[in-house]
């Protein structure tokens, strides 16, 4: 059900992903997103895949649980490869019936975006697969800290931020919770005409609205008791250092950012 | 006695293959008899309220099977729906799933989803709200204006209001003042006497359990570990007490006197019973 959902999760085994500094992660994780895209050849592509399967081992997450994560999205894949495979026309033709053509370009391009979205994925989530939520939004804090010269709230969207991934496993629980409880009570989620299911929604929206309501206030009660009053002024109990890992972690990504460079370089782009 | 609601070897496991993966139930076989109050306990994750969401099919057992007149309840998709309204479930802290916008849509929403005709929707949702102690002013209000235990009553009549063969409530004194235990309390006691149908209460309240409970079901680390009487159950404190669980102060009081020497026989679970036996032993004095 809900909880199967697995995108956003953090998953504690302690690797050596889970002990890089999480700001080396987001900028890291940013390289790999351009780096996935800037790729024009099979080669490149073939670096891409073959770091972030190592990526997927070293941070021994089970397979299992990384793929069911992928399986969401199986649709989007298929829908926009089969999107670049009929619309596009560059290339040799392979085949041709009625006003269907397919190309190597199509099929190439195909590969490619089902590749890319994939990878992409992968590498996003294991951020958050590994990476505490707390210790997320403090890096993105840190990493955006010098825009409050121009009088952005860093401090305060990040706290904004997060509570929020705070709060996403509490309201699942919770939604499980009304659901079951309003199941219980005869209400039918998966059956009847679209409007009947809409209506179906109100039970368990309007309890969870409610309910978001009160843990605001309590939240915000318990923040002040405890005299927060912004991000002025305030230390930190953990303060994030680089160490050994980020090195190797830089040096990977810089092989990896030349090799791709290269690829480009020296081999014929297929698409 | 016949026996209403049977679960055969049942397992179920939260989160199977992820590193949080945790066994609820392992091979629980219970028997609830019909026409009693059966009162479940067990330590905070032994896998009560797994169990009680086992018997109207919310969840659905890994292995094994739960019966209901001797029909497995997970047969078919339909078997699984129409077991809601033989099996009332209230959860722990019903309040919180109030929703309508008055007290007597919110009661009639259980009996609306049964598709009964108007007019014994209507006649269910007054008699279960009377029969909750609560008047018939308190139909048309809005049930967010009510107080905590007011709250409580208006959920627990929504469920109620279906007349369901077996009403199972879990917790259902969990957060509310003295008085509105007592009320709650009552309310059972009353509501098992009135229809002579199952009721099945999960509860931390040994008290409580000795002086309602005919039945007690223990569980333990997604076992059942003890099944029996009061008296056979509160009897075993040693191994209670092993589990986190514990036994009636009274009951504690009693053994420790009875330890130092003082006529009291073995057995004394509820306050009353306390009461009347110090008395006795103070007046033969």
């Amino acid at each position: 059900m809900i909880r199967d959902i697995t995108i956003g999760q953090y998953f504690p085994t302690g690797s050596f992903l889970h002990k890089l500094d999480p700001r080396s992660k987001i900028i890291l994780v940013l390289c790999y997103l351009v780096l996935i895209f800037a790729c024009r050849n099979f080669f490149g592509l073939g670096l891409i895949v073959t770091l972030t399967l190592l990526f997927v081992a070293v941070s021994k997450v089970s397979f299992k649980l990384i793929f069911k994560g992928l399986k969401s999205i199986v649709l989007i894949i298929i829908f926009t490869s089969l999107l670049q495979l009929f619309y596009n026309d560059k290339g040799d033709i392979l085949l041709e019936f009625w006003k269907i053509k397919i190309t190597t370009g199509g099929v190439f391009t195909a590969i490619f975006m089902a590749v890319r979205i994939c990878c992409l994925i992968l590498v996003s989530s294991l951020l958050t697969y590994t990476t505490s939520p707390t210790l997320l939004t403090d890096a993105i804090e840190r990493l955006l800290s010098p825009l409050n010269k121009i009088h952005v709230p860093v401090h305060t969207l990040a706290m904004m931020m997060t509570i929020a991934l705070r709060f996403i496993p509490t309201l699942i629980e919770e939604i499980d919770h009304i659901m079951s409880a309003q199941k219980a009570r005869g209400a039918s989620l998966d059956t009847g005409s679209l409007t009947e299911r809409a209506k179906a929604l109100i039970p368990i929206f309007v309890p969870l609205f409610i309910n978001s309501f009160r843990r605001a206030f309590d939240l915000a009660f318990a923040m002040e008791c405890r005299c927060y009053h912004g991000g002025a002024g305030r230390t930190r109990l953990r303060v994030m250092k680089l160490g050994y890992r980020d090195a190797i972690a830089f040096a990977v990504t810089t092989i990896a950012i030349v090799g791709v460079i290269l690829f480009n370089i020296f081999f014929k782009s297929v698409i | 006695m016949s026996v209403v609601i049977k679960t055969e070897n049942i397992s179920y496991i939260y989160g199977e293959g992820t590193p949080f993966e945790i066994r609820a139930l392992d091979d629980v076989s219970v028997n609830i008899e019909s026409s009693k109050i059966v009162a479940l306990i067990g330590h905070t994750g032994s896998g009560k309220s797994t169990l009680i969401q086992h018997l109207n099919a919310l969840l659905k057992p890994d292995s094994g099977r739960v019966l209901f007149d001797n029909k497995d309840i997970n047969e078919s998709k339909k078997t699984a729906y129409d077991i809601k309204f033989k099996v009332g479930l209230c959860f722990q802290y019903p309040e919180y799933q109030l929703f309508e916008s008055t007290v007597f849509e919110d009661i009639a929403f259980g009996p609306k989803n049964m598709k009964l005709p108007k007019e014994e929707i209507e006649k269910r949702v007054i008699r279960s709200c009377r029969f909750v102690g609560l008047g018939d002013q308190f139909l048309n209000k809005s049930p967010f204006d009510l107080s905590g235990g007011e709250k409580r009553r208006v959920a627990i009549a929504g469920i109620i209001a279906m007349e369901p063969e077996v009403l199972i409530l879990d917790e259902p004194t969990a957060g509310l003042d003295p008085q509105g235990k007592e009320q709650i309390k009552r309310l059972i006691v009353d509501y098992a006497k009135k229809t002579g149908r199952t009721v099945i209460i999960v509860s931390h309240s040994m008290e409580d359990v000795a002086e309602i409970a005919e039945k007690i079901i223990v569980m333990n680390k997604a076992k059942v570990s003890m099944c029996g009487t009061v008296d056979e159950v509160f009897s075993r404190a040693d191994e209670l007490i092993a589990m986190s669980l514990n036994i009636p102060q009274v009951t504690y009081i009693c053994n420790e006197l009875r330890n130092q020497g003082y006529d009291i026989p073995a057995g004394i679970y509820t306050f009353d019973a306390a009461v009347a036996v110090l008395t006795k032993l103070g007046k033969g004095k």
